[in-house]
């Protein structure tokens, strides 16, 4: 593994502390030979999508290094206004306070997350106060959804999984999950645990999504591309690159081909509906 | 929900005005179904990222529900984008309160002296148990704040420091948990919302006074976009959204008074 790929690897564990390293290192790169380096920071959420065309982007910039860091949404952004950063990965909107006229953001994907249950129930929906309810624990029968009276099987992700923290943060209010909530260790178990399971419940970021489970309507809104496209299934987060004037070359180079068709397919395989 | 991407599609994001994008989700829907290899994404936010997503190029269309602010004006001029405006509809504003609140009408000015800090408690407007007046009041990036500050508070008015600050159409529930409280939003929200509104100058908002302008306070929704856009997608689906039989009879549909309407007032 050659240094630049390591350090490319490395970013992604160092966290916030490692940016303003990261921007010192860019300057060293950069002048010590004609190679650039772009450093990114913010969302987990957004990196994972990233280091997902990360390939493609280097197979038409041979020139370029990418340096992804860490630091949430709003490290992210704080680390693009003091010039550590080059572009901030966030996976949510500005506020209005953060939405200075110096900063701009694209829309790359939309994530979204399916209530799966068993090919068999016959509950229909769901409102998300019911989902919390189901992950704290306060709802533990089918009857208390309108189905038979069965203990009710909750299956989540264990923390660390990126659909686990978007679901934490749509729904759960910083309410714990239950003890008796099973943890499952990948989205390829909780499809097979679920399609098995009479009495699961469980969620799944769509591109997981089969005709072996069946996906509850959520607040009355069933999960598809024109529901999520038109902003009215709740379970979805926006996902954006942020950068900030005066733009660099580089960081447009990276927009551009992370808004391409040849970037946006890899998206939409990865599991995001894609926007452009 | 196995529909893999296809790269036929076109995509055109509308960003900006929430209360714009509850019309946009009824028209899109229409839109898509009409013409299949169209995909339009849309975003929240507010009026004022309508404009800046028009003038920074990170959007294809904005939703705007205000004119632009001061200092989104003065930062526009140094863009080299120019507008284009697409009225669609018109939205009244209205003032709410608690459910409790036995005030039913309140005349413009007094609107202005309670919305510039003039006026601070009930008793003054008529309610006899009286008490301070909690004003609560939109984040200027939203888009019932500029038109409520220029026909509520006037030209040069300014509204009381005393307000609280809520972002946009959330207002509504800060007053309806408040006995005291007093804000505005747009008559679509308050509608929804089973907010108590009032009437001004003993007229109700409806879509009959908005449309016959005798209800005082109203707002324009519109779209903008760049001018000499090279995109026709963009042209088209303007078009459909200015159509009589489509966009404008949907907007209608929804109890909205859509901008043909508008111009026969």
């Amino acid at each position: 593994m050659n240094r630049r790929r390591f350090l490319a690897l490395m970013g992604s564990v160092v966290g916030a502390a490692g940016v303003a390293g990261a921007g010192f290192y860019s300057w060293f790169r950069h002048h010590e030979q004609d190679r650039e380096t772009l450093v990114m920071g913010g969302s987990s959420i957004v990196d994972r999508f990233i280091k997902k065309v990360l390939p493609g982007f280097y197979k038409h910039h041979h020139q370029i290094d990418v340096l992804v860091e860490g630091g949430g949404s709003s490290g992210g952004l704080i680390a693009l206004e003091r010039g550590g950063i080059d572009l901030a990965m966030m996976s949510r909107e500005l506020t209005p306070d953060e939405n200075r006229l110096n900063i701009h953001s694209y829309l790359i994907g939309i994530e979204s997350i399916a209530i799966v249950v068993h090919a068999s129930n016959r509950i229909e929906g769901i409102s998300l106060e019911q989902v919390r309810k189901i992950f704290d624990g306060s709802i533990d029968n089918w009857k208390e959804l309108g189905g038979p009276d069965r203990a009710m099987n909750a299956y989540g992700r264990k923390e660390g999984s990126t659909t686990r923290l978007t679901l934490d943060q749509l729904v759960m209010q910083s309410a714990p999950f239950n003890r008796k909530v099973k943890e499952l260790e990948s989205s390829e178990v909780m499809l097979a645990t679920v399609s098995d399971d009479p009495f699961a419940v469980g969620f799944l970021t769509n591109r997981h999504l089969n005709d072996k489970v069946k996906a509850l309507k959520v607040n009355g809104i069933e999960i598809s591309e024109e529901s999520i496209l038109l902003h009215r299934y709740p379970l979805t987060r926006d996902l954006f690159l942020v950068y900030k004037d005066p733009e660099k070359d580089i960081a447009r180079n990276f927009i551009n081909y992370v808004l391409s068709n040849e970037s946006q397919i890899t998206l939409a395989d990865s599991g995001l509906t894609r926007v452009r | 929900m196995k529909e893999h991407p296809q790269t036929s599609y076109s995509y055109i994001q509308c960003r900006g005005s929430d209360t714009v994008l509850a019309i946009i989700q009824k028209i899109a829907a229409d839109y898509m179904k009409e013409f299949p290899s169209l995909r339009l994404p849309l975003l929240g936010g507010g009026t004022s990222r309508g404009y800046k997503c028009i003038l920074d190029k990170t959007t294809n269309i904005g939703m705007v529900s205000s004119p632009m602010s001061p200092d989104m004006k003065k930062w526009a001029k140094k863009q080299p984008v120019d507008l284009q405006y697409t009225l669609i509809a018109y939205d009244g504003l209205v003032a709410i309160v608690h459910a409790s609140n036995p005030i039913a009408n309140l005349s413009l000015d007094q609107l202005h002296d309670v919305f510039t800090g003039k006026v601070t408690d009930w008793k003054a407007l008529g309610w006899e148990k009286g008490g301070p007046i909690h004003v609560y009041s939109q984040d200027p990036g939203r888009g019932g704040y500029e038109p409520w500050k220029r026909m509520v508070a006037g030209e040069n008015g300014f509204i009381t420091l005393k307000a609280t600050v809520i972002n946009g159409s959330v207002i509504y529930k800060s007053v309806q948990d408040d006995p005291a409280g007093i804000g505005y939003v747009g008559l679509i929200t308050a509608t929804k919302m089973h907010s108590k509104i009032l009437s001004v100058n003993g007229i109700v908002p409806s879509i009959e006074t908005i449309h016959e302008g005798t209800y005082p306070i109203r707002r324009e929704l519109a779209l903008v976009s760049a001018k000499g856009e090279t995109n026709p997608e963009i042209e088209r689906f303007l078009a459909y959204c200015m159509n009589p039989a489509k966009g404008q009879t949907t907007i209608e549909k929804m109890g909205i008074v859509h901008a043909h309407a508008g111009e026969k007032s």
